[in-house]
């Protein structure tokens, strides 16, 4: 069945499952951010005249079935998607994906919790309200661990929508456990202190994680994904552009440009004027391609990008290298075009191009870059100091 | 053969007095002054039996439980 599927989806519904899987993701954490809030009221106690104590349990109760369903939806497209390697074993054991390990682990991790919480929920009368409530408490834990699956593995994480959803969410996650600390009666002062503060630092590493992590450009290389896979998944990205243009197979014939970049053009017409003096800071945008592989494996990689405020001089960086037969690819040399400046790139580490320039005046390039793997588009800074400087 | 006759009990060392069973199934569980329940009858008859079975799972200290009444 799924064999079935799979060129179907690769071909048609190939975007359909990823675009599910990010929705069903921030889907599930509003709905986990609702179900733990109306738990929090059900287990405070508040009532009204309007809103007998049941009716949050109720609400609490089915809350947390929908937010499984919108889970299990979001874990089988991840899955189905197939564009990463990720399986059903990795759904359920955390840390073994090759794809950003750590984050999806804690995905993982946060969907074996859910299953406890649901599973001891079922069979609360059989297991005992002690032993119920424990895993209960769990459930508190889940919602910090989605919070940074969601922060680490989505590649949506810096839209401003993503970001006000999990601000929301995080405020009123937050204002609810307060509530439940102060209103707490079963827990002892200090034992309420001491969860007051850890969650204040709690929040702290994960706020300041959010900004220093996802937040800042490069975070594909930066998230854990072994560099194989990395390249494989470029690899993939610049096939299907090679077929699409050359009716070969991706293996066949050794294509020297593609049609969407001609590096040497942009060095002739570039206007020098618009190139920036160094020192700079620019953003930049552009496109990744790459050709197939050659007879003996090797292979170039294009990105083609401008400065946001210099639109008109392409900055061009091609690197060329081998495909080894495990799919990976090494990197063996680089040359860089920006208006007047020649230059080799000398470090490529992650997401980070360093490479040395001149026009002749010796300039660094530092291009930090984030390369999103659907549709090969680049993001990301690039910074020049005058001479040959260091970092 | 006849149908399965239940009663309810409050196990009330378990019970928090929250009020909640009371809230659900008012027809045979009212509270004291001090919010635990008071059960009022012996078994539940027939056409109460879903209220009640939803008030015991909506206890949230599983102190309230439907029990068979033997023979
Ligand atoms: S709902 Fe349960 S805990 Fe609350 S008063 Fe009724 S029996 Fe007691």
């Amino acid at each position: 069945m799924m064999y079935a599927l799979a060129p179907t989806a690769a071909a048609v519904g190939g975007k359909a499952f990823w675009y599910l899987t990010r929705a069903s993701g921030v889907v599930s954490i509003v709905l986990l951010s609702a179900t733990i809030l109306l738990g929090i009221v059900a287990s405070v106690g508040w009532t009204s005249t309007r809103w007998p104590r049941f009716l949050s349990q109720d609400v609490h109760r089915n809350l947390s079935l929908l937010c499984i369903g919108f889970v299990g939806v979001h874990v089988v497209t991840t899955v189905a998607d197939g564009y990463v390697p990720i399986g059903f074993l990795d759904v359920i054991l955390p840390f073994r994906s090759p794809y950003r390990p750590i984050y999806l682990g804690l995905g993982a991790l946060c969907f074996d919790l859910l299953l406890a919480v649901l599973i001891t929920s079922a069979l609360r009368h059989r297991i005992g309200y002690g032993s119920w409530r424990f895993v209960h408490w769990l459930a508190y834990l889940c919602w910090p661990i989605a919070l940074v699956h969601g922060l680490g593995s989505g590649t949506d994480t810096p839209l401003p929508l993503v970001i006000g959803v999990e601000v929301v969410c995080t405020a009123a996650v937050l204002a609810g456990f307060a509530w439940r600390l102060l209103t707490g009666r079963s827990l002892p002062i200090t034992g309420r202190m001491a969860a007051a503060v850890g969650t204040v630092v709690v929040m702290l590493a994960i706020a300041g994680f959010a900004v220093f992590g996802p937040l800042r450009p490069g975070w594909s290389h930066r998230s854990g994904t072994s560099a194989a896979l990395l390249h494989q998944l470029a690899a993939k990205n610049g096939g299907t552009r090679a077929t699409t243009t050359t009716p070969t197979t991706a293996s066949a014939g050794a294509t020297t440009t593609t049609p969407a970049t001609t590096p040497a053009a942009g060095a002739g017409t570039g206007t020098t004027s618009a190139v920036p003096q160094a020192p700079f800071t620019s953003p930049v945008t552009g496109t990744q391609s790459q050709t197939p592989a050659d007879a003996r494996g090797g292979i170039q990689i294009t990105l083609s990008m401008h400065l946001q405020n210099a639109a008109s001089t392409p900055l061009t960086v091609v690197l060329a290298g081998t495909q080894s037969n495990g799919g990976g690819v090494s990197l063996s040399s680089g040359t860089v075009t920006f208006g007047a400046y020649r230059g080799q790139v000398v470090g490529l580490n992650g997401g980070t191009i360093t490479a040395q320039v001149s026009d002749p005046n010796p300039t660094t390039l530092v291009i930090n870059l984030r390369i999103n793997q659907q549709s090969a588009a680049i993001t990301g800074t690039v910074t020049g100091t005058a001479g040959s400087g260091s970092r | 053969m006849r149908r399965a006759r239940f009663r309810l009990v409050v196990d009330p060392i378990a019970c928090d007095g929250a009020g909640v069973c009371a809230e659900l199934f008012p027809e045979m569980l009212s509270l004291d002054p001090w919010g635990y329940p008071i059960i009022h009858g012996d078994e539940v008859p027939d056409g109460l039996l879903e209220l009640a079975r939803k008030a015991t799972v909506n206890c949230p200290r599983l102190a309230l439980t439907l029990i068979k009444i033997d023979k």
